[in-house]
């Protein structure tokens, strides 16, 4: 296999990380046992479907999770300094879904982009106000001086996200968290989103931690791919080898949802994902597995712990028989 | 082929004045019955628009829709409507909001059929549970609230409402573009199966090229309000 052994050490060391919210109907395990890395110029995609806990993850790391958010984790460094603190991380920016969201209708664009760097940075008016330009330019928004004059409404979708990640950029990160950036925007917005993200990966060592549940969407770009269900992480492997060999059934069943050239007919996952009050004890996605064991109801699945992580009972070597 | 859904120079515009801005300019289609036909291209090329004419939710400024060799009206007032419930129908984007949040699944299941069917109170109940089970819900879910279904679930129930009524024709606007990857699969699966049932006729509105050419036999691809391309799919 052509597996890639990263060298440089890792920007975000996340090691079984669980995170329950306190509902009125219960307690919601969104996350359990997660673990990951990600280098310095790495995109890491996080995939899974609604609900499966891809965003909790990225706002527990962020610290936007509301305070009755019960958050343990046995390691979780940021540039080797402790995260989860409740306080303020500097270093980490993060962009949304919903652009028109992101910015406050009533202020300007610039102004709203220039306030980290004065905030946090130190800037005065004037140089502020430079760099706001700047990094709209980067963005390859035309006419940047005007447009920092602008309201969010004056934007189209595409542009306020790209806006977005200037305002990200302001903050100066060395991590991005991009939780689905591309799900609202057209086919070709889409593209031009990533191609930039890609740029400042590559020429800005910006690690970018990119959750989506479009595996087609990230398979040009992301290094490698962390596959969540029902609160776990199930699969972690590098791009290419998760998207060609997908040793987890429910990797396969999302690839299999996508329609290829030669599709004669899409297979649809039936069911729907297990209420995370209760998350089972065993395996999470038994219930819809196809080759499901009587051990996968029985007791949880190891993880399978090399370049190509998995959590399934097919992948235990104790259980490799044939 | 037997043609179902004419659309002839047809043009639209909102504003007037400076304000004006043409969204369809000479636009002609032509929909045969049984057939999924896409409709293609980026925001605000007029997709939309279109879609809104043909189901009588926008008026239009000049040219023709001819349903069935019948010339739709220009501006459709109550009584329209009515007339064309059992002909054209539509499901959106957004399953929640396209839901009345303070009715339960029964009454939205049965709004329809109270409305445009003569049939028994009775009857009725019996083709929503029909239809109900037909989307792969439980009876028990008839007095359910629309926010206590998933993204899924919310546009099987969309596309039970639509087609209650039997109509010949459902435009679909992207009704797949806010859904999950897996569930997006088990929907365009879903409207694939209900063509082959009942000849349905779609008319279906996307982005997603590779889906597109999954489910539809012609797409025409739309772009600053004008039809540019227009081909079609060969199945084996």
């Amino acid at each position: 296999m052509n597996t890639v052994i990263n060298t440089t050490p890792p920007i975000l060391q996340i090691e079984q990380l669980s995170v329950t919210l306190p509902t009125v109907r219960g307690n919601v395990h969104a996350v359990r046992d997660v673990s990951f890395t990600i280098a310095c110029g790495e995109m890491l995609a996080l995939v899974g479907e609604s609900g499966c806990g891809k965003s909790v993850t990225a706002q527990a790391i962020s610290g936007l999770l509301p305070s009755s958010a019960v958050i343990n984790a046995k390691q979780a460094s940021f540039r080797q300094t402790p995260l989860l603190t409740g306080n303020y991380q500097q270093g980490i920016a993060m962009i949304f879904q919903n652009p028109m969201a992101t910015f406050n209708p009533v202020l300007t664009i610039g102004y709203q982009i220039a306030e980290p760097l004065r905030q946090l940075h130190g800037y005065n008016r004037k140089d502020a106000e430079q760099e706001t330009v700047r990094l709209l330019e980067r963005m390859k928004i035309a006419d940047a001086r005007q447009k920092a004059q602008c309201y969010a409404h004056e934007f189209s979708g595409g542009m306020l996200q790209r806006a977005a990640i200037a305002m990200a950029l302001a903050c100066k990160p060395q991590l991005l968290i991009a939780d689905e950036p591309t799900t609202a925007l057209d086919i070709s917005t889409q593209h031009e989103v990533m191609g930039l993200l890609t740029e400042l990966r590559t020429e800005e060592q910006l690690a970018i931690l990119f959750i989506t549940h479009d595996l087609g969407l990230v398979s040009r770009h992301a290094d490698r791919i962390a596959v969540m269900y029902a609160g776990e992480i199930i699969e972690t492997a590098n791009t290419q080898d998760a998207l060609k060999n997908p040793a987890h059934p429910y990797t396969r069943a999302l690839l299999a949802a996508l329609p290829a050239p030669d599709t004669k007919r899409l297979l649809a996952l039936e069911g729907s994902p297990p209420d995370l009050r209760f998350p089972p004890l065993a395996c999470a996605f038994a219930e819809r597995c196809s080759q499901r064991m009587p051990v996968c109801t029985q007791h949880s699945p190891p993880i399978v712990d090399t370049q190509h992580a998995v959590r399934c009972w097919l992948h235990d070597m104790s259980n490799a028989d044939e | 082929m037997n043609e179902l859904l004419r659309v002839e120079n047809l043009c639209k515009s909102f504003g007037s004045g400076k304000q004006r801005a043409t969204v369809l300019q000479d636009i002609n289609l032509i929909v045969n019955r049984g057939e999924i036909v896409g409709l293609a291209g980026e925001s605000g090329s007029g997709k939309s628009t279109l879609a809104r004419c043909i189901t009588g939710l926008h008026s239009y400024d000049s040219g023709a829709i001819i349903f069935q060799d019948q010339v739709l009206p220009r501006t459709f007032r109550t009584s329209d409507f009515r007339l064309q419930a059992r002909n054209i129908q539509m499901i959106f984007q957004d399953p929640l909001s396209s839901l009345n949040p303070r009715l339960t699944l029964g009454d939205i299941l049965l709004e329809p059929l109270r409305l445009n069917s003569d049939s028994h109170p009775d009857e009725q109940q019996a083709l929503a549970i029909q239809w109900l089970q037909r989307m792969g819900l439980k009876n028990s879910d008839m007095s359910r609230y629309p926010h206590s279904f998933s993204g899924g679930q919310l546009q099987r129930i969309g596309i039970a409402r639509a087609l209650i009524n039997q109509p010949q024709l459902l435009v679909c606007d992207e009704p797949i573009s806010a859904l999950d990857v897996s569930v997006q699969a088990q929907i365009v699966n879903l409207l694939k199966d209900l063509r082959d049932e009942l000849n349905l006729t779609l008319l279906f509105i996307g982005h997603d090229l590779a889906m597109m050419r999954y489910l539809c036999d012609r797409v025409a691809f739309m772009h600053n309000g004008n039809i540019i391309e227009e081909a079609a799919f060969y199945h084996d």
